[in-house]
């Protein structure tokens, strides 16, 4: 426990010390700001548009969880698709590179401990980003409650199990990334295998939809962007649940086995 | 302390070492010599369990290296040939970090981290980030970073590589400082350095072991009295044709010496004194008159043609 | 040797996926990925024999044996997922932490699934990317959720033709079949009401019956033959429903009968005849379709009037069915009401020679009485019936009346007594019988609104309705200046946070 927690200090601190994260940040806020942006204004245009035409049963459809916070989830998910391997591909490529490498491995330290330790850091780096979804919702609340013509406000819980939906999703990534990330001294190679790997349980999803029977549903299973869209409904499935933490587990065995490889390789 | 057995490693199908063997006693400080590419680097990580060989075994204080690499671990400090420092962070976050997965009890890491910055001489520079760090002060906190914890045994590879000659006497004089209280291998390429600071001496070359023994014996070893150099003030090719035919020896000038020459005898007989007089009188101005000095490398051809001819 | 040996060994490799994949992929299996599989190994064989000493010492070396473990361990591990997760999908959880519920079924339909004891499978006929699908699938896999026996399939009409004809499904049909061992129900409506309901008529213990009068010269359900019935009852089997004959004169109405079907009567119903039908719709919630044709009198004139239907003594004329290549004696109907059996019914149906029937000016107290069908605006009825037979129609103003003529009637009775959920009478009148028959009955939309019909009356279940569950409407108008605000935030200020302290990191790491 007590090396988990160096390695997750040492690894947390290269995140949050070096300008690593911030960049991350905002790269990621200006994306997901614009996302929020798009689906917002839209959203807005279409309920004036309901107004004007004196369509009082379509506006009534309009409500700010379903239409614009879920879609913004969703959306997220796909860019964290392409987000989380730059944040795991240092992990342990770079030790490797670093030479680094050769201290882990000759101080008492066990594989489990390097490879947990490593990926709580990132998933601290993860939560961050989920938190910073967040930032949207909080804004609206501040907006629109005394005015005559919005009504209602943002259901919270179905954000928050979206928000722990998108967690799990991203820790999922990373679980593939870190193995990824143990595959080679190279970031660069490290970030693209790691998307590929994710790529590849995306498209996953896509060919269920021309396969039939028991092979759809088990594909569509598979796919790693399908699971999310129960939370972001408000709904906790523990199969969804399972599912994320099944590829949280696997991809963190697999780079387990992949580092102390390096003991009788 | 140490005790390797037949080690043998492949790299595809480079071999990097092969049967080597040897063991090391506690409180030895023993120099792991050889050129580069000779298999020294690879030994020592097989030692410290960094890398598994392909046969043979390493024991460190009675437990196997590939069983129970934990309790080897425990034991030994390591500083790999380049020393494993992130840039990212400062000496101090550094030092802590080695310390804390190294198990050291919290309470006493401020300690020891004082301690090792103190003897390594890395104190002023301990709020500083790695990356701004000169080499020398690198190859310091790498250092540090071995001896953390107190290990009974320290393994340094190369670690005076790529200093500058005061660095180099630094790092030095910081190995043979420890090497009052622990057991140390230190691999080098430089035979000098082996003889300034070490007790023993293990010659690698092309992955096979050529010579385990004392540093003296080396040493002289390294001294050809067969071959002797002479350096004259009024050098002239005179006296080389004097000398030859005089006392019915072989004399060679090496290119680059404009002011003397080599004697080589070829009987068994010591000339040295007659010679030596010889040049005195008849009033060459002799300057040095000393036993030729092996390179490393003529060291390992002798060693290794010994080998074959015994 | 060894060279082409590699070579090999990397086009079998390549080929081995390559093979895997187009045999995962194909949706049957034919020759050419096993023959490239095939083909492969022999490659790989050749890579191995080529490098036979490799892979000796490959074999012998530790880190093959540590290899071999690591590939099991994952191997199990992978296993063990896979039952892990396959046990989650078949044993399903879930919380629904949304303040409504809405993603919930209600307590009714969880107290219809409790009934369930038998499995029951959905066939829904819906493309993948028709609006319904989506809460359809949220739907079937709640009602899944809450009792195992149930199950679901979508099937693309698109791409499955032959089962939407194994099915009987039309485009303005009910798209929803649920199926038990014994029985099925149709769905109409995607809704948890829809399919509740329909649930409770699978699982209900008895079997519709529909009976067929017989004695007045109607219709016959045996016959094949273009006047004849035999298609139309056939369809009404398909769906489920038994059909029999029944003459009221002699016998008395079954226990099991679910509806009467007075197809086209040409006689006078007797006195006793008209009274055992209307006490058998007042005593027993009894259920009827008339189907009246002009001209003929029927006797169960002053019975339908009681119900607020009142047949007309007209013929109904419509010169635009011509432009369809029927004959003006034969209206159109493209004007449905919002009825259930008509609803979202976008298709024209045809009723050759027909007459109107309209409900009453005061209807009854406790009756609904609902036009669902009417005529074009360019038919006209004809009440100079002379005329006809001479064939020389023409609209005399004052004595016929202007389309849009009201065709079919639907009405529904409760005892004053009744709760909100026990059983209604329901008649359904039409001013034609032809249009159901084996010749008419393919045109267009005319099938389907003889079934629908027949559907509407022989309904008995306690209909449950359900409310549909939906998030409150929370929306938002920002002014100019607050949605500047939001701008800014989420673009500039946000983004910009981020950077500054990269920045400032950087300059106070390059002075450390």
């Amino acid at each position: 426990m007590r090396n988990i927690l160096a390695i997750f200090k040492k690894e947390f601190k290269i995140y949050f010390d070096t300008p690593v994260a911030y960049v991350i940040f905002g790269i990621f806020s200006l994306i997901s700001g614009y996302f929020f942006l798009q689906i917002f204004s839209y959203f807005q245009r279409q309920s004036l548009q309901f107004l004007q035409y004196q369509a009082p049963q379509m506006l009534e459809h309009m409500n700010l969880n379903d239409m614009v916070m879920r879609p913004l989830f969703l959306n997220i998910n796909v860019f964290f698709l392409l987000m989380i391997p730059v944040i795991t591909m240092r992990l342990i490529a770079d030790e490797k590179r670093l030479k680094t490498y050769e201290l882990l491995m000759t101080t008492p330290v066990s594989t489990w401990q390097i490879v947990i330790g490593k990926y709580l850091a990132s998933l601290s780096v993860i939560l961050a980003m989920v938190l910073i979804v967040f930032i949207y919702p909080i804004l609206l609340s501040f907006f629109g409650s005394e005015g005559g013509l919005s009504t209602g406000s943002i259901e919270w819980m179905p954000l928050i199990t979206s928000g722990l939906g998108l967690f799990l999703a991203g820790a999922a990534f990373a679980a593939l990334g870190i193995f990824a990330s143990s595959l080679t001294e190279s970031q660069i190679i490290s970030a693209i295998v790691a998307f590929g790997l994710l790529l590849l349980f995306w498209v996953i999803g896509w060919a269920s939809a021309g396969a039939e029977g028991v092979l759809k549903e088990v594909l569509r299973y598979l796919s790693i962007l399908e699971h999310l869209d129960q939370f972001t409904k408000g709904l906790i499935e523990i199969k969804d649940v399972i599912y994320y933490f099944s590829v949280i587990f696997f991809g963190l065995f697999l780079t387990q086995q992949s580092v102390s490889s390096q003991r009788w390789r | 302390m140490i005790e390797v057995k037949g080690l043998t490693k492949f790299y595809k199908q480079i071999r990097a070492i092969e049967d080597v063997s040897f063991t090391v006693e506690k409180g030895d400080i023993v120099g792991f010599l050889g050129p580069n590419g000779a298999g020294k680097t690879t030994t020592m990580k097989i030692i410290t369990g960094f890398m598994p060989p392909d046969s043979g075994t390493a024991k460190v204080a009675g437990f196997d290296v590939f069983e129970n690499p934990m309790e080897v671990k425990r034991r030994i400090g390591y500083l790999p040939e380049n020393p494993p420092l992130y840039n990212d962070m400062t000496v101090n976050d550094y030092l802590r970090f080695v310390a804390e997965i190294k198990g050291i009890e919290s309470k006493k890491i401020g300690e020891e981290t004082d301690r090792v910055s103190e003897s390594c001489g890395i104190k002023e520079v301990r709020k500083r980030l790695i990356a701004h760090l000169s080499k020398g002060f690198r190859q310091r906190v790498g250092i540090a970073q071995a001896i953390l914890g107190n290990p009974e045994i320290v393994i340094f590879d190369e670690p005076t590589i790529g200093l500058d000659p005061n660095q180099v006497f630094e790092v030095r004089s910081l190995i043979k400082e420890l090497a009052r209280e622990k057991t140390i291998i230190l691999s080098t390429h430089i035979l000098p350095e082996v003889e300034m600071t070490c007790r023993k001496v293990i010659v690698i070359h092309k992955g096979h072991i050529v010579a385990k023994e004392h540093i003296e014996d080396l040493l002289r070893r390294r001294t050809k009295i067969s071959e002797m150099t002479v350096r004259v003030k009024r050098f002239s090719i005179e006296l080389m044709k004097q000398i030859k035919d005089r006392f019915d020896v072989k004399v060679n000038q090496p290119p680059e010496m404009d002011n003397g020459f080599n004697i080589i005898f070829e009987s068994p007989e010591d000339k040295r004194e007659e010679i030596a007089k010889y040049i005195v009188d008849s009033g060459f101005g002799l300057l040095e008159f000393r036993p030729v000095t092996l390179s490393l490398e003529d060291v390992f051809r002798e060693l290794t043609t010994e080998e074959k001819t015994a | 040797m060894k060279k082409i040996g590699n070579i090999a060994g990397i086009i079998g490799l390549f080929g081995l996926i390559i093979g895997l994949f187009l045999f995962l992929i194909q949706p049957e299996t034919t020759a050419l990925p096993l023959v490239i599989m095939a083909a492969s190994l022999v490659l790989i064989i050749f890579y191995a024999f080529a490098n036979f000493q490799d892979v000796k010492s490959f074999f012998a070396a530790r880190s093959t044996r540590y290899g071999t473990n690591m590939l099991l361990l994952v191997i199990v591990t992978l296993a063990i997922i896979a039952v892990i997760n396959y046990i989650a999908v078949r044993h399903p959880y879930k919380f629904d932490l949304n303040q409504d519920k809405i993603y919930s079924l209600s307590d009714q339909t969880l107290k219809v699934l409790k009934t369930i004891k038998s499995e029951v499978r959905a066939y829904a006929f819906y493309p993948p990317d028709a609006p319904e699908t989506e809460r359809l699938r949220d739907l079937f896999e709640n009602y899944k959720y809450h009792n195992n026996l149930f199950s679901y399939e979508f099937i693309d009409p698109v791409k499955n033709p032959e089962r939407v004809n194994a099915f009987a499904i039309t485009s303005t049909g009910p798209r929803i079949v649920l199926k038990s061992a014994e029985r099925e129900s149709r769905v109409k409506d995607p809704t948890e009401e829809g399919l509740t309901n329909g649930l409770i008529a699978v699982v209900k213990a008895d079997k519709k019956k529909i009976y067929f009068v017989t004695g007045h010269g109607e219709w016959d359900i045996d016959s094949k033959e273009e006047t004849g019935y035999a298609i139309t009852a056939d369809a009404i089997r398909k769906e489920g429903i038994e059909v029999a004959k029944i003459n009221i004169g002699t016998d008395r109405i079954p226990q099991d009968a679910s509806a009467l079907i007075i197809a086209g009567p040409k006689k006078l119903f007797l006195p006793e005849e008209v009274k055992a039908i209307g006490d058998y719709l007042q005593e027993r919630m009894g259920r009827l379709i008339v189907m009246l044709e002009p001209e003929i009198k029927t006797g169960l004139e002053g019975l339908l009037l009681d119900y607020g239907v009142n047949p007309g003594n007209d013929f109904i004329v419509d010169p635009m069915s011509r432009a369809f290549g029927m004959g003006a004696s034969i209206p159109l109907v493209a004007q449905y009401s919002d009825h259930e059996i008509t609803k979202g019914f976008e298709v024209a149906t045809f009723y050759p020679t027909a007459r109107t029937v309209s409900p009453v000016q005061t209807v009854p107290p406790g009756t609904s009485v609902k036009t669902i069908a009417s005529t074009t605006p360019s038919s006209w009825a004809e009440t100079d019936l002379e005329s006809i037979k001479k064939g020389e129609v023409s609209f005399t103003e004052g004595a016929d009346t202007k389309g849009p003529l009201s065709i079919a009637v639907a009405v529904s009775r409760k005892h004053a007594s009744a709760s909100e959920n026990s059983p209604d009478i329901r008649i359904v009148v039409f001013g034609d019988s032809e249009f159901a028959n084996n010749k008419f009955r393919p045109y267009s939309g005319n099938g389907d609104m003889f079934n629908n019909s027949v559907n509407w009356v022989t309904q008995r279940e306690d209909l449950i309705s359900i409310r549909p569950k939906k998030r409150a409407s929370s929306r938002i108008f920002l002014t100019q200046q607050e949605a500047n605000i939001v701008k800014y935030t989420t673009m500039i200020a946000i983004p910009l946070v981020f950077f500054a302290g990269a920045v400032v990191l950087t300059f106070i790491r390059r002075r450390k």
